[in-house]
Parts: C-alpha cells; structure tokens; sequence
C-alpha cells in the first residue's frame, strides 16, 4: 500500500476522486521498467544509494509522487529486503567507541598541547578490539541506521503494466484509510470477502438487493458510538477482494477533513481497477467439487432436469457472523433449499459449523455428513433441517435431491 | 438470579443475561449483533451501577493486575515540593480521575510515579513524542525496578507497566488492549482531544485515570471533552508562583561563519534559482509556504526551485567551517555537559562520527536511548549529538552547554531546546551558543526562532558576558531586519 503522505486525489463536488494513472501509457509504463531495473540493479547496495537514484530520477519530475507511490509498492510483500549486513554488533561497536573517546574527551583532529588523544586514536585502539580495520570499524559504526542497510534480494518479476494496475488499487485503498463506513453490493465470491472482513475484525450489515445479491455496509465495534476513520484502514484491505466479482460497486464515507473534505469515494467494477488478491480454489473441499462433478454429470446437459445447482449464492446473516451454504438448489417451480456438505475437518471446525447451522434456524437446508467423521444423529439433535449422512467422495444425488423435495421452500 | 455478564471486545463492553433488568443509560444494543453494548470507558460507572443495585455480574472484561505491590524508589536526596504532594493528594481526593496542571519543569513526573504507586494497577503512560515515551521508559524502569514494555518506535511488548505515544496507542491500543490497564497516565494531555486520539481514552476501561500538562486549555475549546473522558482538573498552579525556583541562569551567544569558496560558489548557484522563482512569481517564503508546496506536484520550476532550497540547506548544513567551530566549542567547554542540536539526521551522525559523541535520532532504539542518558547523566559521556528528539521535555539536568548547529524556525522547538540546558542544578549557569553560516537563509531562520518572549532582554546583555571568543555582528543583522 501506499503511505498517506504519497496519494494523489482531488475533490469534485461531494466526492473525492484518486488521480489514477492509465496503466497503458508509454510514459508510466517506462517508469514503471525504470523503477524496476533500478530496484533489480541496486542488488547488494545500501538503502540509501536506492534513495539518492530515486532521488536523482525524480530530477525535477512534477509527478515525482507517483515515482515514490510506486517504489514504495515495489517493496511491500518482501519483494525488496533490505538487511541489517555488519561483521560486528553496531551498537556494541558504539559503546566502545564511545566509551573511549569519553575518556579522552574532547576528541580532536589533530592533538595538542592538552588534548593528545586524536580520533584516529580512539578508532584504531577499537579496530584492535574488535579486529577490524580502520575501514571496517567506521563501515560498521552505523550499519543498523536505515539508510545503511543492504538490499540483499529484489523480485524483478513484476509486469510494468501490473505495477501500474496495482499503483491505482492502491490509490483507490489510500482514500479509503479516511473512510468511516463502507457499503457495496456484490453477487459473488461471498466467502472471500467474508473472509477477509472478518480477518480486519470488521463489522457488516447485511440486506440482499432486488436483483439478487447483497448490499453490505461494513464499520467497526466502535462505530455505533461513534463515526470514527479508526477503520479505514482495515476497509482498504477488503477492497480488492471486491474486485474478484465481475460485478460491483462501492460507496464510502470519507473523512478528509485535514482538507477540509467530507463526501463520499464511489467505485465500481468499470473503475478499471485489477485485483492482485488471488483468485481463491474453486472449492473448499473435495467433497463440494465431487459433489458438483457428479451433478454436472447427471443433469449438466439434460433439458428434463427439475433443480438448478449453485454454489455459495447466499448469505445468511448470523449477526456478527455469516454462514455461507456451499450449494443452493432450486425447482424450476421456484422452490429453493441449500446445501452444506460438512466433510473431514478438525473437531473445533465442526464444533463451530454447528453452532452456526443451529444458530441459522432454518428448516430449508439439507445438511449432508460425512460419515468418515464420527458422530451420530444424536449430535446434530439441535439441528433444525434434514440430516444425511454419506460415504464416500460425496453424497449421492438422489439423496439429495430427496431431501430437498421435503425441505425447500419459495 | 442469573449473574449479568460482562465482557470486552475492541473497546467495547458486552452485557450478557440482561433480560428483564433495568438498563444503566448508556447501554444500548448494537444492531448489528443484536447484543447490549456500551463503550469501554464506562466500565467503572457500569460496575458501580449494579454494584449499587445488587445485580450479581461475572466481570470477563477485566483483564489488568490489580495489585502490582509498587515501591516508588528515588534519589535519596530528592525531596518532592509541598505542590506535588498536593497534587497527588487532589487527584486522590477526586476517585484517581482528573487533570494536574504544573508548569513545565515543576516535576509532573514525579506526581505520576507517585499515582502509579498509589493505585499499584497495571498501567499504560501515553507520550506525545517517542523521546518522551523513552524517557519514561527510562524514569519509570529506575523509580520501581520493573520491566517496563514499549509500544512504539518499532517495539511491541505489553506489560504490567507500559510506555507508548498517542499515535500507537491511537493504532494498537484502542483495539487490542483496551482491558489490560488500570491506569492511564496522559502526559501533555493537551495532545488527547482530537478526533482520532480521544478514541484511547474512550475505548479502555481503566477506571484510573491522571492528565498532566502544563497548558490544558486548547483553542479549539476541544480541553470541555477532557472532563468526561478523564476527569476534571483536580490541581493546578501557574507558572508564576514558581518562578525563579526553576530555572538556570543563562547566556545566550550567537557564532557566524563564512562558507568555504567551493561552498559559496555552489550555494549562490542554487539560490539564483530559489529566489529567481519566488521573485517571478511574487511569492513570500513564509507566507505563501503552503502554495509553494502546492505548486510542487503542477510546476517543474517550483519543483526545480524547491529542490534548490533543499541543496542550499544541505550546504549550510554541512559547512566545514561551522564543523570545525563545533570543535573549539567542545574544547572551550571540555569539562562542561553539552549538548549539540542538528537540523537533520544527516548531521547527527556527521558530528558523531567526527568526534566521537553517542548520537541520538529517532532511529536509536530505547535500549540503546536509555544507556546514552544515563551515561551522560552519570558524567561519563560529557556530550551527545541530537536532532529534534531531544527537544521535548528530555531531562538531562547536567548540561549546562548547549549548541545549536542548526535548526528551523520554531520558536516552540527554540525554547524547548534552550530548556534542556535550563534544568535548575545548583550554582549552575548555562550557554546556548548558535552556529551559523553567514549570508545565508539560516541568518533568517535563526533570525525567525529567536523572536521570543524569553530572549527580550536577555539576549543582549547576556551576550557581552559570555562571548570572549564571538564577534558579534548583532548589529549588522539589526539593520537588516529593521
């Protein structure tokens, strides 16, 4: 990401705008090779050296926060290490040196009279202690100061174009550091973005939209005793996993009134921002993937099939938590029941998967068991629902199917 | 009965088993969650209410050590003022809530060592800068022979008690340790009210709560927040009936010295570039500074021009001369504390690698912070090189030389930094010389931080005292100024 003091906005009206940049422009494109081979050849140098190239590429660049936006990405990730490289421990080393100049103090260039004992003096007395140089004892006085480290190891592997898609995203997360709320709609990939507003400890509330999917609106704890930008931060992280859906859009409260700003960031899927949050698996486990593998198989192509299969497209609000059924089906009558297949998993997973499907309460979802885990009818008593249990790589269709026919609802 | 009960979650506090009870007025339910809530700071209010009303409860919330058996341990000779006992005594009186205001240098540490003591509660201190957070760090490791944790400038360790600024605290506190003290030190508590840091108080539960400061008022008004999240001012004593008592006598001298031929030639260079911009465009350096910046991301030549500025500095910053009259100072003073203040890092480490001085910027780490004052407190190292982390309220009652080998504007970083040598010590009296480079943008800027109340008349005659050595061409500057 991209540090508050290096983001590029400006203001129309109630809305704030980041400056992004076209990531096909020659011009960036070929700073954004610049920055790279000037990252990849500083392999070895000392962070200050890659300051003064930047420095010195900068010249009298206006754009000269874009160049220092960019080199900031090119080190997030581990991308760029710089270490800490000393034959010595540097603070070891300065309390020696320290301690004898202090007892010749003051120190001179050339001794006199009353001060005889020199600099050069004192270094080479540390340079015998120490065995070192001159040389290596004045390297190593400051190696742990940062502009003193090394870029030991730089990832070159990087698209220009990428970099440059990567720099808007950031822009557009920067913004939302000042955000007090965040509302956006989305019809798919639920569970990633669940799961990353969970891993901020963000709140959500959720209400689904007339043409399917969801409008959710995500603060913090605090928020409801206050509007407060104490999230903002964790928001700009959830952002590019919204960029997983082919369809979206956002609307955030931003607080910038450091300039005098209060209105709002509006975004959506034809922003033109790219994710470089990874696609996640398809499936979650074997059991879900066998289990749509063998409807596919069976009904895939048929014209006569009565249920339509589909995975993960709803929500269910637990408050404070979701639970997102693997598989919804529906009749072509309309009726619609879901699907959760609880496969092999820890005990403290299937612990927490039933409290969530008890805490559901609801009657139109088939729950299919895998008998591989020990448990009985018994254990899932509290359990509103229909209860299958199966061996194998997944439950049979026409069990399924069986159960739905009792269970779902329009 | 059921027990109600009570736990925490990121500055907030969750009642669970309140049906059918009579509600305290600030609770309400969260939406969201469908669960009764309040915010972390009315923890004491929300006890005390069922407490008051015989409503059993499970406390889950609380999660700090409530009897860490503290045993203050000072300097023998140190005897505290009949203020700072009075002090403690009033903050005691109000329930351990509330505001101390004691001028700077009348020893507000000392009354929140003596609240620390008294509560014997897990306890965060919250400082306005990192070199504060050290120097309690420091004070607060000596006065209870505890391991004290940092929360701040790179380091992260909690403990019973911790250190920390009001920024980390703004970051880590407020969401993760808001139940794990029971006492809240805010020192220069002034810094609390804003929008972002208010949320440190609110979002923790300590019932104790102390405020130090010596200027509670803000112009903003913002200080009325301050009663509510803290407390009301318990203590307070102006300046003026302490004055005198405090603080050192003192010398001020100014030191000027030419640029090299190379040096000159390259300055001019980039100052024709500087001033031609500002002069093209009618801008006042001072004034119109913020347009300037502004014109940076639009106009190559504000750029170029404000790139030119930065070089000149460097020049001034590095002059050979204004290094080797450091040295005659060093020698002048050899058997004196002295402390050297940089504009820059760079410098810092310039001055310490040349002569051999510990040096101090925001990049040295506690530890090592610590050990350097301690030393220096001690009198073995007899000079330490800093840039503006030393200016704030660092105590190093010893030194009594200070130079300033470069500096910005500040009037407030100006004082602060004369403060430092201005720690009353018996029989004591202190020089604050200034090095700097004549015809060039520093006569301004030193020009500029000198405009203050404390050196009106004393500047002047102060100067013939002390500067044997110093030609003073005061009265050149005089002329050009007015």
């Amino acid at each position: 990401m991209i540090s508050s003091k290096n983001l590029r906005f400006y203001f129309k009206g109630r809305e704030v705008k980041p400056a992004f940049i076209d990531p096909l422009d020659p011009e960036y494109l070929s700073m954004a090779r610049h920055l790279i081979a000037l990252y990849a050849s500083h392999q070895g140098r000392k962070r200050g050296e890659v300051e003064s190239s930047l420095r010195a590429y900068e010249s009298y660049k206006t754009d000269y926060k874009i160049v220092r936006g960019l080199a900031e990405l090119l080190e997030e990730n581990q991308r760029a290490r710089f270490v800490k490289v000393s034959p010595v421990d540097p603070l070891v080393l300065r309390r020696c040196i320290y301690s004898l100049a202090a007892r010749s103090y003051p120190i001179v260039a050339e001794p006199d009279l009353v001060y005889r004992t020199t600099r050069h003096g004192v270094l080479e007395q540390a340079a015998r202690e120490f065995s070192l140089t001159m040389d290596e004892v004045q390297a190593a006085m400051y190696t742990d100061l940062e502009e003193n480290q090394i870029l030991v190891e730089f990832d070159a592997n990087i698209d220009p174009e990428r970099l440059l898609h990567r720099y808007n995203l950031a822009l557009a997360q920067g913004i939302l550091y000042y955000a007090k709320e965040m509302r956006f709609y989305v019809a798919s990939h639920y569970k990633t973005i669940f799961k990353f507003i969970k891993n901020r400890r963000l709140m959500h509330t959720i209400s689904p939209a007339h043409a399917g999917g969801y409008l959710v609106k995500i603060d913090g704890r605090y928020s409801i005793f206050r509007h407060t930008i104490l999230y903002g931060l964790e928001m700009a992280r959830v952002l590019p996993a919204l960029l997983l859906c082919p369809r979206w859009h956002l609307e955030a409260d931003i607080d910038l009134s450091g300039y005098g700003f209060e209105g709002c960031l509006r975004l959506n899927h034809l922003s033109g921002l790219k994710t470089h949050y990874q696609e996640e698996r398809e499936f979650d486990s074997r059991w879900e993937e066998g289990f749509a593998i063998k409807f596919e198989k069976s009904f895939g192509r048929s014209k006569k099939r009565d249920w339509v299969l589909r995975r993960e497209d709803e929500i269910i609000d637990l408050k404070g938590s979701v639970l997102i059924p693997d598989f919804s089906l529906t009749h072509k009558d309309g009726r619609r029941a879901l699907l959760e297949i609880v496969g092999f998993w820890t005990p403290q997973y299937l612990q927490r998967k039933m409290e969530k499907l008890c805490r559901a309460e609801r009657n139109d979802i088939v729950i299919a068991v895998s008998k591989k885990l020990v448990c009985s009818v018994e254990d899932f008593s509290e359990l509103r629902g229909e209860l299958l249990f199966f061996s194998g790589n997944a439950p049979r269709i026409n069990e399924v199917l069986e159960r739905a026919e009792r269970c779902a609802v329009k | 009965m059921e027990s109600v009960i009570l736990k925490f979650d990121a500055g907030v506090l969750i009642l669970e088993g309140l049906e059918g009870l009579e509600l305290a007025p600030f609770v309400r339910q969260d939406p969201r969650t469908g669960e009764w809530v309040a915010p972390a700071y009315r923890y004491l209010e929300l006890v005390t209410f069922f407490s008051r009303r015989g409503i059993p409860f499970q406390d889950c919330a609380q999660s700090y050590n409530k009897d860490l058996n503290l045993r203050l341990s000072l300097n023998e000779e140190f005897r505290p003022y009949d203020y700072q006992i009075e002090a403690l005594e009033c903050w005691l009186e109000a329930g351990g809530r509330g505001t101390v205001i004691l001028p700077t240098g009348a020893g507000k540490t000392y009354v929140a060592l003596k609240a620390i003591e008294a509560t014997s509660r897990s306890t965060l201190v919250v400082a306005p800068t990192i070199a504060l957070m050290h120097q309690w760090y420091r004070h607060l490791a000596r006065a209870f022979s505890i391991e004290v944790g940092i929360l701040g400038g790179g380091e992260h360790q909690v403990k019973d008690i911790t250190v920390t600024t009001y920024e980390s605290a703004y970051r880590q506190v407020c969401k993760r340790y808001g139940n794990r003290f029971g006492l809240l030190v805010f020192d220069e508590v002034h810094n609390l009210p804003t929008q972002q840091f208010s949320h440190i108080p609110e979002m923790t539960i300590a019932p104790f709560r102390l405020g130090l400061t010596a200027t509670y008022e803000r112009e903003d008004g913002a200080h009325r927040l301050l009663g509510e999240l803290l407390g009301r001012v318990v203590y307070r004593r102006t300046v003026s009936g302490l004055r005198g008592v405090q603080l050192s006598d003192y010398d001020t001298v100014l030191i000027r010295v030419e640029l090299t031929p190379e040096e000159r030639q390259e300055y001019e260079s980039q100052s024709q570039i500087y001033f031609a911009f500002l002069r093209k465009n009618k801008l006042n350096p001072y004034l119109d500074w913020d347009k300037f910046i502004k014109l940076h991301g639009q106009d190559p030549e504000a750029r170029q021009a404000g790139l030119a500025r930065g070089r000149m500095l460097e020049i001034v910053a590095g002059a050979q001369n204004k290094m080797f009259k450091l040295g005659e100072l060093l020698r002048r003073h050899a058997v004196e504390q002295t402390l050297i203040f940089t504009r820059d890092n760079a410098s810092v480490y310039r001055i310490s690698r040349e002569f051999l001085v510990p040096a101090i910027t925001h990049q040295t780490k506690a530890l090592e912070r610590k050990e350097i004052l301690d030393r220096f407190a001690s009198g073995e190292y007899r000079a330490m090189v800093a840039s503006d982390v030393l200016n704030e309220g660092i105590d190093v009652p010893g030194a009594s030389v200070a130079i300033i080998f470069g500096g910005d504007a500040s009037q407030r970083k100006h004082i602060q930094r004369l403060g430092r040598i201005l720690r009353r010590k018996k029989g004591k009296f202190a020089v604050l010389y200034e090095i700097i480079t004549r015809n060039t943008l520093e006569r301004t800027i030193s020009w500029r931080r000198r405009q203050v109340e404390a050196y009106r008349g004393l500047l002047v005659p102060g100067l013939s005292k002390a500067a044997t050595m110093v030609k003073d061409d005061l009265q050149q500057e005089s002329a050009l100024l007015f």
